[in-house]
């Protein structure tokens, strides 16, 4: 008997094996009717989806047979899995490989042998679809192209279900994008790195054109950064893993200190803070302090890439039935109606008719939402005549 | 004029560390010396006797806390400051308590980055 040798993709083969969560899993009716049809496409009492593991193939759908499992060094799938092609074993007992085999020899006496190899992520060869009868059989080659058609439906099942942890739901796919953002920091610190070394001289003087293309360049990684940050802050505060420190906070500072924030990144002209009633500037809330801030900042982000350049911001503080409220109005939409569902979604582009859209606004709303409702804040949206306005309604604080 | 500030930069990624020593030499003048792991500057330490040590937090092998770990074992107090892609709140608290004299987040501003060391050197308690 021949013990079937090791794949030279072993490790990886195993790795993209277990990555498909099938093993010792409960059987499925999506395997099974391939096994099925099999039996009866083939005129065989048994078809098997065999994983081959380690140290035994295990399988995921059998028919006509009892055994969940044999081991791998006396399994003739161990051989399938060694090449691309189906691996026929039209009569056993003419077989120098499997003739002195135990399960030949013994039950269940094995005679045909059929296998067609499947594929795993990676095209690794993960397992058999094969056929198995106590009697020889012929299996020619339009047998053979239709058992490469039933694994071929195999595979795709296979694939699929290790497809399904990414579509369970906003959560995997934010722990992706987590892993994903944290990945890309390495390159963007080289890369901003090395751009701001060169614009802030350290390179050696550059001629103009140089710097100003150094300095595009710096700009646009610098945004590229704050997108990462705000993908991470995203996950987290959704993932509820963000940690608040809510404190009573005079909200007018706050909002002066964003507001010269934001002027100094979009232009010192860009927003008009309307007159404030005494009252109201010493008003306070219950937040925390930098995470105010920086939902604060995402919503005038937002205004200056969302409206036409250059045309004015007005932010107001309210008062709306009791409760406190920030105000961000800009040039907008006729009608923030049919907007206000999608305007919330990621990556959605909010640009005003006529506006140029510059750049993505993405993530802004979104994660000033997410944050702000972490806090107990309400973000909102509204429409005037000409213009969209984001009103953000805050606890008050205890006192 | 003062002697200027030894830094040992602990960096497993070889353009970041290059970029270190650009920017802590040319920007900062500071004196800098260079090592690829922990075990690398463990290794070397006694020999360079750096003032300050600006280190990765994510390291192969061994990372920067457990760096800082075994450095305050063998009783070496140089102040060691951390650099970070990661800094959740809890975990930066977490390194300061563990003897950090400050954390900086990357991607760090390479202009700004020198000032920033320079405070914290200033701040250090010793």
């Amino acid at each position: 008997m021949q013990t079937p040798p090791m794949p030279p993709d072993e490790a990886a083969r195993l790795a993209a094996l277990r990555g498909l969560h099938l093993l010792d899993s409960a059987p499925e009716a999506r395997f099974d009717r391939i096994t099925r049809t099999a039996c009866r496409l083939f005129g065989v009492p048994t078809a098997l989806v065999s994983l081959v593991d380690q140290d035994r193939q295990w399988f995921k759908s059998r028919q006509g047979l009892e055994a969940t499992e044999t081991p791998r060094d006396i399994s003739f799938c161990g051989h399938t899995i060694l090449a691309e092609e189906t691996l026929v074993v039209p009569d056993a007992l003419g077989d120098p490989r499997f003739v002195d085999n135990p399960l030949v020899t013994g039950p269940p006496h094995i005679r045909f042998y059929a296998g067609q190899p499947l594929l795993g992520p990676g095209g690794h060869r993960v397992g058999t679809l094969c056929l198995l009868d106590s009697v020889p059989h012929a299996f020619d080659d339009a047998d053979r192209a239709a058992l490469r058609e039933l694994a071929t439906w195999v595979d795709r099942e296979l694939t699929f279900q290790a497809l399904v942890p990414w579509m369970e739901g906003p959560g995997a796919v934010m722990a992706f994008v987590s892993t994903l953002s944290h990945e890309l920091r390495t390159p963007m610190t080289a890369i901003k790195g090395a751009l701001g070394l060169l614009a802030g001289g350290a390179g050696g003087e550059l001629p103009e054109a140089a710097r100003d293309l150094t300095l595009t360049a710096l700009k646009h990684a610098n945004r590229l950064v704050q997108l990462v940050n705000d993908l991470q802050d995203l996950e987290k505060a959704e993932s509820g893993r963000m940690a608040f420190d809510l404190r009573d906070l005079r909200l007018l500072p706050l909002l002066t200190q964003a507001l010269e924030g934001a002027r100094a990144s979009h232009g010192s002209t860009l927003f008009n803070l309307e007159p404030v009633d005494e009252a109201l500037a010493s008003a306070r809330v219950r937040m925390d302090e930098g995470r105010l801030l920086q939902v604060l900042g995402l919503l005038l982000d937002h205004a200056a890439a969302a409206s036409p350049r250059g045309a004015a911001i007005r932010v107001g503080l309210r008062l709306d039935e009791g409760r406190l409220g920030v105000t961000v109005a800009h040039v907008g939409f006729e009608s923030a109606t049919a907007f206000r569902e999608t305007l919330f979604q990621r990556f959605a582009q909010t640009a005003a008719p006529g506006a140029r859209p510059r750049g993505s606004v993405g993530l802004d709303l979104s994660l000033a939402r997410t944050l702000g409702e972490q806090m107990g804040a309400v973000l909102g949206v509204d429409s005037e005549p000409g213009a969209t306005v984001l009103h953000l309604t805050l606890p008050a604080s205890a006192r | 004029m003062a002697d200027p500030i030894r830094i040992l930069v602990v960096e497993d990624e070889p353009d970041i560390r290059t970029l270190l020593q650009l920017c802590l030499v040319q920007v900062g003048g500071f004196s800098v010396e260079l090592c690829a792991s922990g075990r690398d500057a463990l290794a070397r330490l006694s020999g360079l006797a750096p003032d300050l040590i600006l280190m990765d937090v994510m390291m192969p092998d061994q990372d920067g806390p457990a760096t800082l770990r075994a450095l305050r074992a063998r009783g070496n107090q140089t102040p060691v400051v951390f650099l970070t892609a990661k800094a959740r709140p809890e975990e930066m608290a977490e390194w300061k308590a563990g003897g950090a004299l400050g954390v900086i987040a990357k991607p760090f501003d390479p202009m700004a980055l020198p000032d920033e060391i320079r405070g914290l050197w200033a701040a250090r308690s010793t």
